[in-house]
């Protein structure tokens, strides 16, 4: 499946608005200022654009025709429309999928868009095992479920990283810092004793492991990079690979909760990009907890297994380093913005491909590694591991 | 004491519940993998086979443990864990009387929680 590899698909475009703790606006309202500020960075008109991938908003749950409301309301008319429900990984998911559509014909020119304001208006309803097998027997949301991870991972191999995690927290608040588009609330410094200091939530997770939800959109521009040509667009960015995996292990041969499918979709972007772990210049993993980044670090196949934290303290991974990782804060430092929250390391790091990281811009882009990852699942690892490697033009 | 809403049982899972109400905690077993499942699904995960249901022993390791707001009506920190049940399928739930020691690994039994509106809730402690 490396469809991607002849790089005749260009992301032209990328966008992101401030992310604000408790805004009172509304997604649609975030999304129409994320559409101007992406087709005005490509040059485009909305009538240039045909083809439209969104994702769901936990500010609009409810709303069985939400894309369709969104393409009508922002003034977009589609010869393909997709909405994507992979959670943090929609957005990533997005690119791809509108790679897919654009070689299959359906479309030339697609906006990736994201807006949530969950922390305005939250109208979500996990059914399911959530409300039967869950909440009843003291569930109490993600925190729990990365507290029993972290649980099993301690177990496995004689305890936590916590200072390689408190060496993170540290690195993606510096970004933050430097991140205008970050929440303010987080754009305060931090130091390994704040965070090693932080309240505990769900032993061995603490205060400063975990996200906090904000409100938010972003947008990125996917085209063929013939027509970006025809534009006179000279900086692009190349989707290269793509791989997801959802429902990893569905009959529990595994007992170790620990692996998560980015064990089999890691290695099969690498291999599609033709790529080894060491060839990624820069690393954007899905972080709504800390914890997160470690495992997907050694699933993917850059530190052994038990071994991200040594990959961490073992090498520079600030804006400077030689091993970036989520430059702008991720959303451990700049916020989620509920199933927005997977556009935000997407769009740092096509921007840093494309050169617009501005005080962040890092030294050495020739290539990312952007991931996403969706929902929780029944008593072991999260629903969705997505990979998708980004090479610049 | 239940955390939040009682559960309310579907067409999937009412046979889960009312072994519950006997005190018994069923598994969907598949014959012809030879092969249990938890929660309650549709369709069993590792064939196209019929699933029947079987009472569970209650006997279980423990895989993680993490911290949970206290149970009302509980003595004990509040903690919540998965469970590998002996026959295969891995529990969520509370456990109760929990050491400060308690870690992955440990042996755990299945217990009931005193019935709620004729709703029992399960939970594990060590064994």
């Amino acid at each position: 499946m490396s469809f991607l590899r002849d790089k005749d698909i260009a992301i032209v475009a990328c966008a992101d608005t401030k992310l604000v703790r408790r805004s009172g606006r509304s997604a649609m309202s975030l999304a129409g200022d994320v559409l101007d500020q992406a087709l005005g960075r490509a040059g485009l008109e909305k009538k240039d654009v045909d083809g439209f991938a969104s994702t769901l908003a936990m500010s609009e749950a409810g709303n069985p025709f939400w894309t369709n409301l969104v393409a009508e309301s922002l003034g977009l008319s589609t010869s393909w429309t997709q909405l994507t429900d992979l959670g943090g990984a929609s957005a990533i998911g997005n690119v791809a999928r509108a790679a897919a559509a654009i070689k299959a014909g359906f479309c030339e020119t697609v906006v990736c868009l994201a807006a949530d304001a969950p922390s305005t208006r939250d109208l979500s309803n996990q059914t399911g095992y959530r409300t039967e097998f869950g909440d009843p027997f003291g569930y109490s949301g993600p925190p729990m479920v990365f507290g029993l991870l972290s649980s099993a991972y301690a177990h496995k191999y004689g305890g936590l990283p916590q200072q390689a995690l408190a060496r993170l927290a540290v690195a993606q608040r510096n970004g933050a810092l430097l991140n205008p588009n970050a929440c303010d609330v987080l754009r305060v410094p931090l130091t390994e004793a704040d965070y090693l200091n932080s309240r505990m939530i769900a032993d061995p997770i603490r205060m400063l492991d975990c996200v906090m939800r904000c409100d938010g959109a972003n947008a990125v521009i996917v085209t063929t990079t013939a027509r970006a040509k025809r534009l006179g667009v000279t900086r692009m960015v190349h989707p290269v690979a793509y791989r997801e995996r959802t429902n990893f292990d569905p009959t529990q041969e595994i007992d170790d909760i620990t692996l998560s499918g980015f064990t089999m979709s890691g290695p099969e972007a690498l291999a599609d990009a033709g790529m080894a772990p060491g060839d990624i210049d820069a690393f954007y993993p899905y972080d709504d907890f800390l914890i997160a980044v470690l495992l997907q670090l050694e699933q993917i196949g850059f530190a052994p297994p038990g071994g991200g934290g040594d990959f961490v303290l073992g090498r520079d991974i600030g804006i400077g380093g030689a091993f970036p990782i989520n430059t702008s804060g991720g959303q451990i430092s700049a916020g989620q913005p509920g199933l927005a929250g997977g556009g935000v390391n997407l769009v740092e790091a096509v921007a840093q491909l494309l050169g617009q990281g501005g005080e962040r811009q890092i030294a050495r882009a020739r290539n990312a590694m952007v991931t996403g990852i969706g929902a929780m699942q029944y008593a072991r690892n999260w629903g969705t591991s997505a990979v998708l490697v980004l090479e610049a033009a | 004491m239940a955390d939040k809403a009682l559960p309310e049982p579907t067409d999937v899972s009412r046979d889960f519940w009312a072994g519950a109400a006997r005190g018994e905690f069923m598994l969907q077993y598949d014959a012809k993998a030879g092969r249990s499942q938890f929660f309650p699904r549709p369709v069993s995960q590792f064939s196209s086979g019929n699933l029947d249901w079987k009472a569970a022993t209650g006997g279980g390791t423990l895989l993680a443990v993490t911290g949970a707001a206290p149970l009302q009506g509980v003595d004990g920190p509040g903690r919540v864990g998965i469970v590998k049940l002996d026959e295969g399928p891995r529990v969520f739930a509370r456990v109760l009387k929990a050491g400060p020691a308690l870690a992955p690994g440990a042996r755990m039994r299945l217990t009931w929680l005193e019935p709620q509106d004729g709703v029992r809730l399960y939970a594990f402690e060590p064994a």
